[in-house]
């Protein structure tokens, strides 16, 4: 079968600051409603680790809310959809820790659900996936 | 000096559509960003959309390093052709 590439057409964005190592996500959609709610980026802005959330109205990305880590360096970041409303985040610290949180996603922004440190003297690129 | 591009999510039909797609994405950015695409991931998600959305994520980095600036989102649309549905 031979598909005829086409250029995709460019909707709309949004943008934050970041300093250093940065992730986006999207939420899964269902099968009722395929297309994606959320996007959720993460990333480094100043010393501090940022989890930004915006809403994807399907006119606009409609800034919904963020989270500070404050003082925590990044020096590798990853970012994965699980549900309708909940993303991971891994990330790996200057001082060489992985840490792998969950967050729920919601009208008021990202919230964290959960987390766990694996390490410390984790060196290299940071990666997620969901598993299908 | 590269543009270091992250797809967030995707949906496509078969792996002919998705290898086609992939390349338009990475021209588009290109485009977009008036430089290299350095990397780019696209998680395939099997479905049946007329279109295709996704989101990608662009800074530009030097020397693999991200350099100081914003971390640009956006959203893209992809028609599916109709000939492969």
């Amino acid at each position: 079968m031979t598909a005829r590439a086409q250029s995709p057409t460019s909707l709309y964005g949004a943008s934050v600051p970041r300093s250093g190592p940065a992730a986006i996500a999207t939420t899964p959609g269902t099968l009722l409603q395929p297309r994606s709610t959320y996007v959720v980026a993460a990333t480094q802005a100043s010393d501090d680790m940022r989890v930004t959330a915006w809403q994807d109205t399907t006119h606009e990305l409609q800034l919904l809310g963020h989270f500070d880590f404050p003082g925590y360096p990044l020096a590798a970041v990853a970012a994965a959809g699980l549900d309708s409303s909940h993303v991971a985040t891994a990330e790996v610290g200057a001082p060489g820790n992985l840490w792998l949180q969950s967050w729920r996603v919601g009208s008021h922004g990202p919230a964290i659900t959960g987390g766990a440190m694996e390490g410390p003297n984790t060196r290299g690129d940071a990666r997620l996936r969901r598993l299908v | 000096m590269e543009t270091r591009v992250y797809v967030g999510w995707y949906e496509h039909k078969d792996d002919a559509t998705f290898a086609a797609t992939s390349g338009s994405v990475r021209s588009a950015v290109t485009r977009l960003a008036a430089t290299t695409a350095g990397t780019s991931e696209i998680p395939a998600d099997p479905a049946w959309p007329v279109h295709a959305y996704f989101a990608t994520g662009a800074l530009t980095t030097s020397n693999g390093t991200p350099r100081a600036g914003n971390l640009a989102i956006r959203m893209w649309s992809y028609p599916i052709d109709p000939a492969l549905r």
